[in-house]
């Protein structure tokens, strides 16, 4: 019986494609061109596009007084054009105005010239072009006996302001974050960098999206090779969608299965003016508020815009402060293992006598009990997440001190796990990148087992792994742990030290930049353009 | 050691810091621990001066090999070896010539890794993991060592340059060391030794700088060899002095006397000092830490040549690379299992370090020859084809 | 590629290494961590009796209130040697003893007296005992000392670790550890001492210094003779000198705060003869007579008459050093090793000791007198 059904269904679905199919092939047959006559146009987008059943597409026939009545279409999205302007500015000019055309002139021309009152019109007569400007929010006009279609550029899609940038908080530093416009965003950038070498390459990703990106650099800073490799990688993406930039940076990083982040992302836009000035380039996608920006190194995630705008001395701190936090999330659990369990001699006796003493209820051995912890604190951090709006935030921290406080009580952990548990996941926030945090923070687990296997020679060994990956590690062929190693003795004037601004006027050696120095570039540009 | 223009991320090639930390890792291991009884017993307080003797003499073989191999850029021994000796029609003579020079540095890097390794378990088993078997111990960093060893030289030569840096921290913990238990009256009295005891501390302190040899391979990779001179200077006098350091700070903190008593003074020192504000208990865990870095390096730096012969001398592909480190890696550990106590691994590493002086004296002087006859027939040929 | 392959090995090597593995895995509440440890001899057995605090009885670090019952368990283990001593301990206790933070060493007065050497061998192979460890050796049986109960600290032996660190802090106890009595044992020109400690109901008392001849305890100096020890060796300062007034009843205390040592070496007839001259200076800290300390010619005289007490005192010490222990408290000869090394290639020390010359010369400097005038 079940099978019957679903044998039914299974024929109702290849009919309805195969109907489908055909319909679309018809309207391919006739309207692969476009046709002088307006209507096979119309009826080419409206088969193509289901007009049954996509209800926001919007087909407007009407009339042009000319020398005749001249019959003429209008196309557009509904919502991702701009309605208020379509009738203001295209629909009252080309209905009422038609009368007023000089006649001599040709209308085509005529229409162009004055009756839309738009900056951007294109006449076209690719219709692969015309669909995909619809799609992307254009109107499209076409008139009656000229086989081209006008795009005017009325894109009007309601978009979210412009906002502070969640992620990536500062103290001192710009409030404006990227949102999910595309042109508001790479706007944000040329607004901060008015530079005439800026170049913005436009790119279009993803076979059914068609989600076009913006590829950043200052052309005569970024390396030629990073850029034409950059370009090179994102057109061979092969992929249907791009629902976000990490699609991308997935698609085009170097070793895909590393753990580390190799393309940083950020949602602020003076950041990424910041990095195109050292020489890399910057990736802007529609419908993300993230930008990526490649080649990364390992310390770049662990820097923050305002180690740049706070004076060096806070800075070089606060970089300190990082790397500690740094080597706490990854590494404090794994050491409480190692010394609770394989080393209690290595902790002073007072602290032992306590240790001991908190975990004398404990039934696990201490790796399970880390490991316990940690999973919980991950599962905090997750549904805080996932928790509505303003009740998040709350229900992490009372999450934690109630089942924290709950769990000592009960003797299930002991109270110094606590404590290593908070500080470890306080440490790894803060690391001002939340792609590099998480892959810390998973890196801790395999941490803690080998702890709980070797102690600490087994800690050394698994930072040696991690380090051995590290080196390895190449971001668009800039070595990951540069300028480290290799060192790069210039280059660490911007590392865990940050000397003042007037030293810093070369720009890092190892992201090949074109032109080394910061402060000359302005005038030798200047020749050149002479 | 300095910056230089090229291109650090250039693939294949190891700039002149890179130089130094690879010669330094290769020079410091396990020896450090070692070497200040060792010299002690020889010389006592007058090890303080003996030392720089054989750093000198380390020196000099450093120096011949970096002349032999300035004659061959970008190839190492046994490249050159196998060019040297046949024509391009003759590849099977040219291997059965160059197989004894191949199986012998092959050979000796491959036990000298193994003693390394053998000697970091024994520590390990003596002061951080008494009960685990050794053979695990062993196992596991000969696995890490293999994981490291299949890629290619220059990466090994990074991992170096990336823990040279952690191997200096040790420095201000001995001194802390010194300071706390220290009495500059343990370091007198100085110029007692008779030639022989000169002799006797000369020769074992020689034996804790084995590891120069590997530069028969390494140097096929630097970026300017032209500059290796000074570099190798500096590292070996950096290397002189770190020694010169361990040993100072043992004999003045424990007397020449004690250190007879000690199996690893600096670590015993290290033992002894009390962190300020008792953070952590022990400071030896802190030190057998960093201490297991520089050891690692030396391991990696050894198996990395040894693996590099076989790939030349058979010119494996080098994706073949980690087949033949996984296949070498059995006879590794097989050799490190074998010495049976504490006492004949000792005379093992005495007669490793024998062993490398003798081959690298033996070696430099036949390729010189040859190279010298080849030269000279060259030029005969010259002479004779040029009037006609 | 091959990184795929790795990665895919990776968990089942982790899985091989957690079935067979985690061989010094041993939580921390599963070990008896035994914090002194108290060695004494008993019809030539060893002793041995050793400290244990438990955790949750510590006030303070329990998770539930504690401070309830006793602070520590004792053990007690026999044996021929330490091993020995130590196996039986192991069969009475229900986890594994561990000496990782065992932090002092009492060693009974009979036990020293008959030598250590076979102690000190078993703590030197064993990695559990650490070089830093404090050793004092007890009046009587050690094993008191680990019985003592003293009120202000709940573990006895922290109270006896507070007042080691105490007093090797202000000068007033020798500074030997095991660390430095291993080197002086193995240096020919040191002779190892060690505090000597005494233990009455709830008190601990310092009582002076044991005198070592090599590894075997030749006697004791008591609080006033050690004096003289503390200043030559290791330029501590020692304790408080009290003196007659000048011409009138009363006393005058004097705190020496810094002192300064400086030995000269000469050889006279085949012996080695020192010109020790100490600086001491300090303050006085109390008068009980009529005599104006503003004076600088008081204080000269008075000077004077605190560096005679002084000398008396050493010379005193001296002669039972020299005399009745034979052996070099003082660690003179390292100072011949270090400097005359070829007079020391043709001396025994051991026995040179006793023949050579000593002087100690005393220089007293009061700096301040309090804070009262006059």
């Amino acid at each position: 019986m079940r099978k019957r059904i679903r044998r039914r269904r299974e024929s109702r679905k290849q009919n309805i494609l195969q109907k489908n199919a055909e319909q679309k092939q018809k309207a391919h047959a006739k309207g692969a061109s476009i046709s002088s006559d307006i209507e096979p146009n119309l009826v080419y987008f409206e088969t193509l596009l289901g007009k049954e059943r996509s209800s926001d597409l919007n087909v407007r026939r009407f009339t042009i007084q000319y020398t005749t009545e001249r019959k003429a279409g209008l196309i557009y999205m509904d919502g991702l054009s701009f309605c208020p302007g379509i009738d203001e500015f295209l629909l009252e000019p080309l209905m009422l105005m038609g009368r007023t055309l000089d006649v001599k002139k040709d209308l085509m021309e005529s229409v162009m010239n004055s009756l839309l009152q738009h900056g951007e019109v294109k006449p076209t007569d690719n219709m692969e072009k015309l669909v995909d400007s619809l799609l992307s929010g254009d109107v499209l006009v076409f008139v009656d006996g000229y086989p081209e279609g006008i795009v005017v550029g009325l894109k009007g899609a309601l978009r979210r302001g412009v906002g502070e940038p969640r992620a990536e908080a500062v103290v001192r530093g710009s409030r404006e974050g990227f949102v999910e416009a595309m042109r508001i965003n790479t706007a944000l950038v040329r607004w901060r960098l008015r530079d005439p070498d800026l170049r913005m390459v436009g790119l279009t990703v993803g076979k059914r999206t068609k989600t076009p990106a913006t590829l950043a650099y200052i052309e005569g800073v970024a390396d030629p090779n990073l850029v034409l490799e950059v370009e090179k990688r994102i057109q061979a993406i092969k992929i249907d969608g791009i629902l976000e930039s990490g699609y991308i940076e997935e698609m085009i990083q170097d070793n895909k299965w590393s753990v580390f982040p190799v393309i940083q992302n950020t949602e602020r836009p003076d950041s990424v003016v910041a990095h195109l000035l050292e020489g890399k380039v910057a990736i802007i996608v529609e419908g993300t508020p993230n930008a990526l920006i490649a080649p990364a190194v390992f310390t770049q995630f662990y820097y923050s815009p305002d180690d740049y705008y706070d004076r060096y001395l806070i800075a070089t701190f606060m970089r300190f402060i990082r790397l500690i936090s740094f080597l706490i999330s990854l590494s404090l659990p794994a050491l409480y293992i190692a010394f609770i369990s394989f080393h209690p001699e290595m902790i002073p006796p007072k602290l032992s006598l306590a240790a001991a003493a908190g975990r004398a209820t404990v039934p696990f051995p201490s790796i399970v009990e880390a490991l316990l912890m940690e999973l919980s604190v991950e599962i905090l951090r997750e549904a805080s997440i996932r928790l509505p709006g303003p009740i998040g935030p709350t229900i992490g921290i009372v999450g934690a001190l109630v089942i924290g406080d709950a769990a000592v009580s009960a003797g299930l952990v002991s109270p110094l796990m606590v404590i290593v548990v908070g500080l470890t996941t306080i440490s790894s926030y803060a690391t001002p990148s939340y792609s590099a945090a998480i892959s810390v923070r998973l890196l801790r687990f395999p941490m803690m087992i080998v702890a709980g296997i070797f102690g600490l020679y087994g800690v050394v060994m698994l930072y040696l792994l991690i380090l051995l990956h590290l080196i390895k590690l190449r971001s668009f062929d800039v070595p990951y742990l540069a300028p480290y190693t290799p060192l790069r003795l210039s280059d660490l004037k911007d590392s865990l030290i940050r000397v003042p601004w007037p030293y810093m006027n070369q720009r890092p050696a190892i992201f090949r930049t074109s032109n080394i120095q910061r402060e000359e570039d302005v005038k030798s540009d200047g020749q050149q353009q002479q | 050691m300095g910056n230089n223009n090229n291109d650090p991320g250039t693939e294949g090639t190891i700039s002149n810091y890179q130089v130094h930390t690879l010669l330094f890792s290769a020079l410091v291991g396990v020896s450090v621990l070692m070497m200040p009884r060792n010299i002690v017993i020889a010389s006592r307080t007058d090890s303080e001066w003996v030392i720089f003797i054989s750093g000198f003499i380390v020196l000099l073989f450093v120096w011949l090999i970096g002349a032999l191999m300035k004659k061959f850029p970008r190839q190492n021994i046994i490249q050159f070896a196998q060019s040297m000796v046949g024509k391009k029609n003759q590849r099977i003579m040219a291997r059965i010539l160059t197989l004894p020079f191949a199986l012998a540095l092959a050979g000796l890097w491959l036990w000298m890794a193994s003693i390394v390794t053998r000697s970091f378990g024994e520590v390990l088993v003596s002061f951080v993991l008494p009960q685990t078997p050794i053979g695990v111990l062993m196992f596991s960093i000969i696995f890490v060592a293999a994981i490291v060893v299949s890629n290619p030289l220059v990466i090994i030569v990074r991992m170096t340059e990336f823990l040279l840096p952690f191997i200096y921290i040790t420095l201000p913990l001995l001194v802390a060391g010194l300071l706390q238990e220290g009495s500059a009256l343990n370091l007198l009295p100085l110029f007692q030794a008779d030639w022989k005891e000169v002799a006797n501390g000369v020769f074992s302190s020689l034996l804790s700088y084995s590891g120069f040899s590997i530069l028969f391979i390494y140097m096929a990779f630097y970026q300017q060899p032209e500059k290796s001179m000074r570099t190798h200077t500096i590292t070996i006098m950096v290397c002189t002095l770190f020694f010169w350091f361990a040993i100072v700070t043992s004999i003045g903190a424990f007397g020449s006397a004690e250190i007879f008593h000690l199996l690893y003074p600096p670590l015993e020192l290290v033992k002894v000092t009390s962190f300020p504000g008792q953070v952590l208990d022990r400071l030896e865990s802190l030190f057998i830490a960093i201490w297991m870095l520089a050891v690692f390096t030396t391991i990696i730096l050894f198996f990395g040549s040894t693996v590099e012969v076989v790939m030349s001398y058979v010119p494996f592909k080098e994706k073949r690379r980690g087949w033949v480190t996984f296949l070498l890696a059995p006879i590794f550990y097989i050799l490190a299992q074998y010495p049976s106590n504490l006492q004949e691994l000792a005379l093992w590493s005495q007669w490793a370090g024998i062993a490398e002086i003798i081959i690298t004296l033996l070696f430099v002087a036949i390729f010189f020859i040859v190279w010298a006859v080849r030269e000279r027939k060259k030029g005969e040929d010259n002479a004779t084809t040029s009037p006609s | 590629m091959r990184r795929r392959h790795l990665l895919r090995m990776l968990p089942i090597i982790l899985i091989c290494l957690t079935l067979g593995g985690c061989w010094d895995s041993r939580e921390i509440e599963d070990r008896v961590s035994v914090i002194a440890t108290a060695i004494d001899e008993k019809d030539k057995e060893i002793v041995l009796n050793v400290q244990v605090p438990i955790p949750k009885n510590v006030a303070g670090s329990g998770s539930q209130g504690g401070g309830g019952g006793k602070p520590v368990q004792t053990f007690t283990g026999q044996g021929m040697t330490i091993s020995d001593a130590i196996d039986d301990i192991h069969y009475k206790a229900n986890q594994r003893v561990f000496f990782g933070n065992n932090r002092l060493l009492i060693i009974g007065e009979s036990l020293a007296k008959r030598g250590l050497s076979g102690v000190l061998d078993a703590l030197g192979r064993n990695p559990e005992f650490r070089r830093r460890e404090f050793i004092v050796v007890a009046k009587g049986r050690a094993a008191d000392f680990i019985k003592a109960k003293p009120d202000l600290e709940q573990v006895p032996t922290e109270y006896v670790l507070t007042m080691l660190q105490n007093g090797i802090r202000d000068g007033l106890y020798i500074q030997e550890g095991l660390n430095d009595f291993y080197i002086d044992l193995t240096n020919p020109g040191n002779q190892p001492v060690l505090n000597y400690m005494s233990v009455k109901g709830k008190d601990v008392k310092w009582s002076g210094i044991a005198v070592f001849k090599q590894t075997q305890m030749k006697g004791i100096l008591n609080r006033a003779e050690s004096r003289s020890v503390l200043q030559i060796r290791g330029r501590e300062r020692g304790e408080d000198i009290d003196t007659e007034c000048i011409e009138k009843p009363g006393m005058i205390s004097f705190r020496p705060r810094e002192v300064k040592r400086k030995v000269r070496i000469d050889k006279r007839k085949g012996h080695v003869v020192f010109h020790i001259t100490l600086t001491v200076k300090g303050a006085i800290i109390e008068k009980t007579c009529d005599v104006n300390v503003d004076n600088k010619k008081t204080l000269e005289e008075l000077s004077h008459r605190i560096a005679s007490k002084y000398e008396e005192g050493a010379r005193q010490t001296l002669k039972k050093v020299q005399g009745v222990f034979r052996s070099d408290s003082y660690r003179l000869g390292n100072q011949v090793r270090a400097f005359h090394p070829s007079w020391w290639k043709n001396m025994n020390w051991g026995d040179d000791f006793a023949k050579s010359e000593i002087s100690i010369d005393y220089k007293v400097i009061i700096l301040r007198s309090g804070m009262k005038s006059g």
